[in-house]
């Protein structure tokens, strides 16, 4: 990409953030996140307040704030195709490959901007505590943010790829389901995209792993979810590939690395 | 510098063939593209706008060849274009659009763009109107929203494909007037339905049918082709291709041949479409 298409895709990157953090799906998320919410702190009623803050900024972080940055990015990378804009934009000099990448920057400085000074909120919290909770570490606190934008990257590589009406719900529906099932394989769990909080190792089946590796497979996993969103509209697409093929392996290494 | 080439450029959808050769030239000023529905005129303004590839033949714009992706690219930084259905996103204000497509005319210094927007909102006489929402305006202020992001960073070549249908005469006239100050100093292709406003703003005019340009010159020589063709009768003419009764009782008779002894009369700038067009246009017209 050019000088100008960079500087282009930053400036528009910017006004897309703007929308994304904005997008009425996340009032949308309420209706799941309040009753999971008040269920969280009903049964930890007899946790120190601070702890049930700590719980509550970072679950919602992940069970409500990742998921609905996969439907508010997809919906906002989709907009042109949905309002029929495409005609307009077609004739414009940013092309499609630009726009896409306009909105992986979005996500990162709207939702995973977000979401990573509320984690740095939250470890300063527990920091701040005479006894610190010891629910997560360093390592695992950063894999909240990967979380939440590797939610957001995979909305926009789904308004990318399934160019159909329901498209984006059938992301939606996959990623979640699919987590759930890779949670479920044992120690085969980490590969899942989701937090390795030390709660967890209380299944023997899924204790053991390496909470730093496991940080730097979703951050590969992000940066994949990048590549593959752009790779439909780049007109050389051999150099993406490529470069998709090599955090692939990453991933791949890192992913064997993280087990137990 | 002659703006728009097209030279016998064809293009087909699957087995339907929507341009069978067409042929254009256009230079400073406002170009007018008349044709009845399905002649070709949107597919044409598409392949000006860079959206749309020939099968065959020539087109340069600005000097440069779409066909190539690093000019198509030059084209489209001078380049703005209004298409049949715009479609905007709805939840935009107008400023927001225009500021949105503006980022995507590379316009990235966000001072001298917002000022930028302004100026064409303005242009347009959408200032009061820039923070509404886009669902929350009249179709004539709609076409208008999407008027200035075509004017976006004055573009060198405006291509405004049947920018006033379905405006009420007012509007419609307010869009005359803006859009022949537009082409004062650049290159407009104007496509539309209304003869009138191909009489009121072009200083050329071309005439597809049946996806080939049967006519390029001026309005003046359109008109001229009509002429001692139209001629004004008590009754309906059998030799007349077309005829209505107009307000004042008499009937205005157009054909290739008027009997000896009737009334003519000069044409107008839809007369010698019609005849142009022939019996197709007639049905359109009916």
């Amino acid at each position: 990409m050019s000088a100008v298409g960079l500087r282009t895709s930053w400036a528009l990157g910017w006004n897309e953030a703007r929308r994304l953090v904005l997008h009425p799906v996340y009032l949308l998320g309420a209706f799941v996140i309040v009753p999971t919410v008040g269920a969280r702190a009903a049964t930890g009623a007899d946790l120190p307040s601070a702890r049930q803050v700590f719980v509550v900024v970072t679950g919602v972080q992940l069970i409500w704030y990742g998921l609905m940055s996969l439907l508010a990015a997809g919906l906002v990378a989709s907009l042109a195709r949905r309002s029929r804009a495409q005609d307009v934009l077609e004739a414009l000099p940013t092309g499609a490959a630009a726009r896409t990448a306009a909105h992986c920057v979005a996500v990162l400085l709207g939702p995973a901007l977000i979401s990573v000074l509320l984690t740095i909120g939250v470890w300063l919290l527990e920091r701040a505590q005479d006894e610190p909770f010891g629910i997560y570490t360093a390592a695992e606190l950063a894999q909240v943010p990967a979380v939440v934008l590797g939610g957001g990257l995979l909305g926009v590589a789904a308004a990318r790829w399934l160019r159909w009406r329901g498209g984006l719900l059938v992301a939606f529906v996959g990623a979640v389901m699919g987590t759930g099932w890779i949670l479920a394989q044992g120690r085969f769990g980490w590969l899942a995209p989701w937090t390795t909080a030390r709660s967890m190792l209380d299944d023997p089946d899924f204790a053991g792993g390496s909470a730093g590796w496991h940080a730097v497979y979703l951050a590969l996993l992000c940066a994949f979810a990048a590549v593959f969103a752009c790779l439909p509209d780049v007109r050389r697409r051999g150099r993406l590939v490529a470069i998709g093929a090599v955090i692939v392996a990453g991933a791949a290494v890192a992913g064997w690395a993280q087990l137990p | 510098m002659t703006a728009v080439v097209v030279d016998e450029v064809t293009k087909s959808f699957g087995r339907t063939p929507a341009l069978a050769g067409v042929s254009l030239v256009a230079g400073t000023g406002v170009t007018g593209l008349l044709g009845p529905n399905g002649a070709g005129k949107t597919t044409l303004l598409r392949m000006l706008a860079t959206v749309l590839a020939p099968d065959a033949g020539r087109i340069r714009l600005l000097g440069h060849d779409p066909g190539k992706p690093d000019e198509r690219l030059e084209i489209r930084r001078r380049l703005g274009y209004l298409p049949q259905e715009p479609g905007f996103h709805r939840g935009f204000t107008a400023f927001e659009f225009v500021d949105y497509v503006a980022i995507l005319k590379e316009m990235t210094d966000r001072h001298a763009r917002h000022d930028e927007v302004r100026r064409v909102l303005d242009l347009v006489g959408l200032t009061t109107v820039s923070g509404k929402k886009i669902r929350a305006l009249s179709g004539g202020m709609r076409r208008r929203v999407g008027l200035a992001q075509a004017l976006l960073g004055e573009p060198d070549l405006v291509v405004l494909d049947e920018p006033t249908v379905g405006l009420d005469p007012e509007q419609r006239l307010r869009f005359r007037e803006m859009i022949s100050r537009i082409g004062e100093g650049r290159s407009v292709i104007l496509s539309t339905h209304q003869t009138e406003d191909v009489a009121a703003l072009c200083g050329t005019v071309a005439v597809i049918h049946a996806g080939r340009t049967v006519f390029d010159g001026t309005p003046a020589q359109l008109i001229e082709q009509a002429a001692g063709r139209v001629w004004l009768a008590r009754e309906r003419s059998p030799d007349a291709r077309l005829a209505w009764r107009t307000g004042t009782g008499e009937h205005r008779n157009i054909g290739d041949s008027p009997p000896a002894g009737v009334e003519l009369v000069a044409p107008t700038i839809e007369d010698a479409y019609l005849l142009l067009i022939g019996d197709e246009s007639v049905a359109v017209a009916a």
